[in-house]
């Protein structure tokens, strides 16, 4: 018996408790996660032992785009075939993969890693803003020491993404960089009747032209 | 265990999980409740797709006695207002009123003339009113509502009247006699104006006769209320950043 009154031995004891921290992880699915490596290889167990400490100890953020990356400045920052002159800012390193698998976009990222929430108390020095502010004023300081022309808000649609939104447009117009937003609207391969109201309202604010597609940072209007 | 059916606003969310979500909802005939709503996020869920803060809605709920969180059954969106998210300075101003809101009212205690001010309030951010007059009406309407109405009657003002007066939370509204610490010195144009405010002045009428006048009124009533709550809301100084920290 371990020295916590439990049955395990005082090292399962500890590994269940580590999986029990995780997110979505009960305690009966930690012990079950802890009974797998228990019976895996020890190859198997040593593998993700490593790759947790590969990660904690080798992945940081890129200096330019504060994108998750294990060399700095990143892979997408030090890409000179990317177009380094438009800059598409995202909440989280999450967005950004999502909007990469898209493989529509062949631009600039830079990650906030958060967004505001004024009811909390969470304001805007809790997000990388001045790091983006300082992309903006210097090319120096932006990916292939490109100046930047445009910053496109890629920030979910919700009243704390669009709070946001507001925040980093007041601060960039100020400089006179030309700001634009994600389209909004309706899923492809969606259903209007079962639309609610503000995804409607949002898709009859940016409609747009049948006969012109839409640009993309790689196809621009005229070019 | 009550089933409710309200009209209401989501003044506060939380992510519960990646497809829930915790509300603090203000009912028309229910007051402030907190709910969980179990895959609200989901696409085809009864949640129109997730509660968004500060949008109106038709709710059904599951109050179970004892319990402060109730169980959303469903949510159908019937109001956004657009302003608020289009606009920065509008959206600092419904942040502060509903942070407000919040923090004034007790649970499931009903307040149908703050939801119907909150409402209006919104209604006229939309249509590009004047934000002092918006703040000064709805915060006469909420500190009304909760039994905090200032006093202003008691004194007579009139072109013979002083310059000044002295305003004192504690007593919640004009006093009379010497300055002592704890009391406000206001101009007589800025209580003028919340009189008329109070007298059911024609909502912009005041603003356009005293712009300066009214935002100090709204500026004195969220001062105000932050005494009466003890505590500063976060989201006062992005409205009246002079006021932050404590100033008067």
């Amino acid at each position: 018996m371990s020295a916590s009154g439990s049955a395990y031995p005082d090292s399962v004891d500890r590994l269940i408790d580590e999986f029990a921290s995780l997110p979505g992880i009960g305690r009966r699915s930690a012990e079950r996660l802890a009974f797998f490596l228990l019976k895996a290889s020890t190859d198997e167990a040593m593998g993700l032992a490593r790759a947790i400490e590969d990660v904690k100890n080798n992945v940081g953020h890129c200096s330019i785009c504060w994108n998750l990356t294990d060399s700095d400045p990143c892979q997408l920052c030090t890409d000179e075939q990317r177009d380094h002159s438009r800059v598409l800012v995202v909440e989280q390193p999450r967005d950004l993969i999502a909007l990469e698998q898209t493989g529509m976009y062949r631009g600039g990222y830079h990650v906030l890693l958060g967004r505001l929430d004024p009811l909390s108390g969470v304001g805007e020095d809790t997000i990388t803003l001045d790091a983006l502010i300082d992309r903006v004023q210097d090319p120096a300081r932006n990916a292939t020491g490109s100046p930047v022309e445009e910053v496109i808000l890629g920030l979910n649609p919700d009243m704390e993404g669009d709070s946001t939104a507001l925040l980093v447009a007041e601060r960039l117009e100020a400089l006179g960089i030309q700001v634009t937003r994600l389209a909004r609207g309706l899923p492809s391969g969606s259903q209007i009747e079962y639309a609610n109201p503000a995804v409607l309202a949002d898709a009859i604010h940016g409609r747009s032209s049948v006969s012109d597609p839409p640009a993309t940072p790689t196809q621009r209007p005229g070019g | 265990m009550a089933t409710i059916k309200d009209q209401a606003l989501c003044i506060r969310q939380w992510d519960f999980s990646e497809t829930s979500q915790t509300v603090s909802l203000l009912g028309r005939e229910t007051g402030l409740f907190r709910a969980i709503a179990k895959g609200s996020r989901r696409p085809k869920s009864s949640f129109s797709g997730g509660i968004d803060l500060l949008t109106r809605g038709d709710v059904v709920a599951i109050i179970k006695p004892g319990r402060e969180l109730a169980t959303l059954t469903e949510w159908g969106l019937s109001r956004v207002w657009w302003r608020i998210r289009r606009d920065v300075h509008a959206n600092r101003v419904a942040y502060f009123m509903s942070d407000c809101a919040s923090r004034m009212l007790d649970l499931q205690d009903p307040h149908p003339g703050v939801f119907d001010g909150l409402v209006q309030a919104m209604d006229q951010i939309e249509n590009g009113d004047p934000s002092p007059c918006i703040l000064t009406r709805f915060l006469l309407v909420l500190l009304s509502d909760t039994g905090y109405r200032p006093r202003f009657d008691h004194v007579e003002l009139g072109t013979d009247g002083p310059d000044s007066m002295l305003f004192s939370p504690q007593e919640g509204g004009l006093v009379e006699g010497v300055e002592v610490p704890g009391t406000w010195r206001v101009r007589s144009s800025t209580i003028e104006v919340l009189k008329a405010f109070q007298q059911g002045a024609d909502h912009e009428q005041p603003f356009h006769e005293r712009p300066e006048a009214t935002n100090r009124a709204a500026k004195l009533l969220a001062a105000y209320l932050r005494e009466l709550l003890g505590s500063e809301p976060p989201t006062l100084s992005l409205v009246f950043p002079d006021l932050a920290g404590g100033r008067v």
